[in-house]
């Protein structure tokens, strides 16, 4: 249900409107939905900026997965995670 | 990232418990088949493909409505593309193209506004369709439609959310866990999962669409299932804040409100669906008729609810390979072309 | 000559000769219009090779192309996969009237460039004008208010066999298998146009006579072809293989796409495996010639992005090795392959 794609916006247009582009494919966007700048990746579903997308979490998440690998070889770790139960 | 196929290879083949997880999102199930990835999970993990297909759960009343008002002359439908197809009882919008009808599709709904100035004598009704990503959407939409009063646009909508349909599928016994919708996650932020991992005691996570990060989400779930724990993970954080999306929310509760709606092969959810607030009704074309109408006589037979939620296989259900086939879908397992049933038939 | 086509052009009089002379005998028979005779006299074989297409596409004018160009293509390349050499070409016309006479002109000398390129003669045709469209027809690409008037176009086209006429009953378990260019670029192209999409991608619609022909020329044993139009490749490996005891195994990460065209799809959700080209052949040959048919694929003019992309293997249906590593038993298109939501 959620055909979304990363985006690089490339020019804003508007309040309302940006140019995003993707490996050389451009297309108006509507940005009323998040706060962008030039520059930013963002999500983009059916015309629509959804989110600006963190890629300082793209860090968090390799961490992550360190941790599940690390902790799944030796058995042992936990991860703190939330309510009913860590990795 | 790149290295957590072969890493959790092995783990998927020596898994010696049957178990089933649930992909819900159509868009996940998507990424799934044509990725491969049922192939690499050995023999006991089985990914059960959920009711999280927009398109696929709308009702035969709601397309029945769709095809009427493309055969409307003045009249022009517009929808995904994925719509056309859809059958209704007779015909779907593809159908109707094909004995004159006006059925058209977009990339996105803010096409409409262009072509409803370019022709002002011709109404033009917008299926709107879709979750809790693409409701927002629709709400800039109306936004726009409401503020100008543009007259010669409306809305058929069969919008629909998640955590009610989550909340009955979860309370069946057969799902062992859940990899849950990311996109709409980045609207509804974590806790609809969070919450849903807490009270059913089943494991959640929330992952993006790309394979390796599909395949992440698959090992944690298996990992926490053998250890028979519910914990909820949230792997797709680059787009999804444990808090909901505030302007995409605002919007969305400006002009759509709750109400209840009937979803394909499974029958009414009470308040899964959402319609244009009642002093918006101008610009409605009976959305919640067509959402809620029941189709006993239509689908009778039909079991996809108990395919989506794992308890039978898909020759299982009577209307499998006669009544019910790829190109004459009744329920959306087989509208869906990655549906449990459609994929079972090829 | 008036500026659009009339209902008169059509009728066979006056009007229909003066519309002949003027575009597709100045095209297509170098001015000739002399002693014209109702049919073409041409040098066959033995065998011939004999095809016919239609062509409808919308919008008539895209990025790398134009109707005129695919409907020469379409028929060459056809000839080509039974390892014909093309030899001649028929074209019809049913045109509705108001249609513009200067799009016919730029039509008619794309499709003589495209056969000159070929080196292919067009030699013999009909045209037909038809009632324009009426007020409420309208199509995707047009307004029910303001209908464009259309144009349709068919090519038939022969060759002779210089070289042993391929078959697809000559695959045999062990082939590799070539993609000649690479896929869904055409289809992107087309689909970037209607829905208004700004990109740099341009059709690969071409004739593949020179890879073809440097093939055959060079002794490589070639055992089939097949042209991959619409609906993909994993269409058409799915026809070839529908009744065989074997079937393509073949390997995501082997296969060329331009990344342009890939994110187009991306952004559509649509599936390159389901995009068709109009300048992109499959080729089957033995194991053993694989590397050498590449090498001369890649030396032609539109081989440059060619490359292996599996073999037939001891499989029920063609198979797919993901780049994850995963395994896709691949189906043919259902539907008309549109962009999708869900």
């Amino acid at each position: 249900m959620c055909v979304a794609v990363p985006m690089k916006i490339k020019k804003i247009l508007s309040n309302n409107s940006a140019i995003a582009e993707k490996n050389g494919n451009e297309i108006t966007v509507n940005i009323a939905l998040a706060d962008v700048k030039t520059g930013d990746f963002v999500l983009v579903h059916a015309g629509c900026v959804l989110q600006v997308l963190d890629s300082s979490a793209a860090a968090e998440i390799e961490e992550l997965y360190a941790e599940i690998f690390e902790g799944f070889a030796e058995g042992q770790a936990e991860l703190n995670s939330s309510d009913g139960g860590g990795l | 990232m790149s290295k957590i196929v072969p890493k959790t290879a092995q783990y998927f083949k020596n898994y010696s418990t049957q178990i089933k997880i649930m992909e819900v999102c159509g868009t996940h199930t998507s990424v799934i088949m044509q990725s491969g990835i049922p192939a690499l999970l050995g023999g006991n993990i089985q990914l059960i493909s959920g009711p999280g297909c927009p398109v696929c759960v709308t009702n035969q009343s709601y397309i029945n409505r769709l095809v009427q008002l493309a055969l409307t002359p003045s009249c022009c439908v517009l929808s995904f593309g994925d719509m056309l197809k859809v059958q209704g009882t007779q015909m779907s919008l593809a159908g109707a193209k094909a004995i004159g009808g006006r059925a058209e599709y977009f990339y996105t709904p803010l096409e409409v506004l262009q072509k409803a100035a370019q022709e002002p004598s011709t109404t033009f009704v917008v299926a709107a369709v879709g979750f809790e990503t693409t409701a927002p959407v629709f709400a800039l939409l109306a936004d726009e439609v409401i503020r100008q009063n543009i007259k010669n646009i409306k809305f058929l909508t069969a919008l629909k959310t998640m955590p009610p349909i989550l909340d009955i599928v979860a309370a069946e016994a057969e799902i062992d866990g859940f990899l849950c919708p990311g996109n709409v996650a980045v609207i509804t932020g974590e806790q609809p999962f969070r919450h849903i991992a807490k009270k059913h005691r089943k494991p959640c996570v929330v992952a993006g669409f790309d394979p390796q990060q599909i395949t992440a989400a698959i090992f944690v779930l298996a990992q926490q299932i053998e250890q028979q724990k519910h914990g909820f993970f949230n792997i797709y954080k680059s787009a999804v804040n444990a808090k909901p999306q505030v302007k995409a929310n605002a919007l969305t509760e400006k002009y759509f409100a709750k109400g209840d709606a009937v979803w394909r092969g499974i029958g009414l959810v009470e308040n899964s669906g959402l319609y244009l607030k009642p002093e918006f009704a101008d610009y409605d074309c009976g959305s919640y008729t067509a959402g809620t109408c029941s189709e006993e006589e239509h689908t009778n037979g039909c079991r996809c609810s108990e395919v989506i939620t794992g308890r039978i296989a898909p020759p299982q259900c009577g209307l499998f390979g006669t009544k019910c086939t790829p190109s004459t879908p009744v329920g959306p397992c087989m509208v869906s072309v990655e549906g449990a049933c459609n994929a079972y038939a090829f | 000559m008036s500026e659009k086509i009339t209902l008169a052009q059509g009728s066979g009089g006056v009007e229909t000769k003066r519309l002949i002379e003027s575009i597709f005998a100045k095209h297509f028979y170098n001015g000739k219009t002399q002693n014209m005779p109702d049919a073409a006299i041409v040098q066959g074989g033995n065998k011939l090779a004999f095809t016919t297409d239609s062509f409808v596409v919308e919008p008539l004018f895209f990025n790398g192309g134009d109707i005129g160009r695919l409907a020469v293509c379409g028929t060459i390349n056809d000839l080509l996969t039974t390892g014909a050499t093309p030899i001649a070409l028929s074209c019809g016309f049913i045109i509705q009237a108001g249609f513009d006479v200067a799009k016919l002109e730029v039509i008619a000398d794309s499709m003589a460039q495209t056969a000159k390129e070929a080196s292919v003669q067009i030699v013999t045709g009909d045209t037909k004008v038809i009632e324009p469209p009426q007020n409420g027809s309208s199509t995707a690409a047009n307004s029910a208010q303001n209908p464009q008037s259309n144009i349709f176009i068919n090519t038939s086209g022969i060759g002779r066999f210089d070289f042993e006429p391929l078959q697809l009953e000559n695959i045999t378990l062990g082939d590799a298998i070539i993609v000649t260019g690479c896929l869904g670029t055409h289809h992107a192209t087309i689909q970037s146009a209607r829905m208004g999409f700004s990109n740099n991608i341009a059709s690969d619609a071409a004739p593949l006579c020179e890879i073809v022909q440097s093939l055959q020329c060079s002794g490589v044993h070639l055992h089939a072809m097949r042209d991959i139009t619409r609906g993909g490749l994993a269409t058409v490996l799915c026809e070839i293989f529908e009744n065989t005891p074997y079937a393509a195994e073949i390997e995501e990460a082997k296969l060329p796409v331009l990344p342009q065209v890939a994110s187009f799809a991306q952004i559509l959700g649509l599936d390159i495996l389901h995009m068709g080209n109009e300048g992109n052949m499959l080729v089957f040959v033995p194991q053993s010639s694989a590397e050498a048919a590449l090498k001369i694929i890649k030396a032609c003019k539109y081989g440059q992005n060619a490359a292996i992309i599996g073999q037939v293997g001891n499989v029920k249906k063609p198979v797919l090795k993901t780049r994850i590593g995963g395994t896709r038993i691949l189906r043919p298109l259902m539907g008309e392959g549109l962009p999708r939501i869900c």
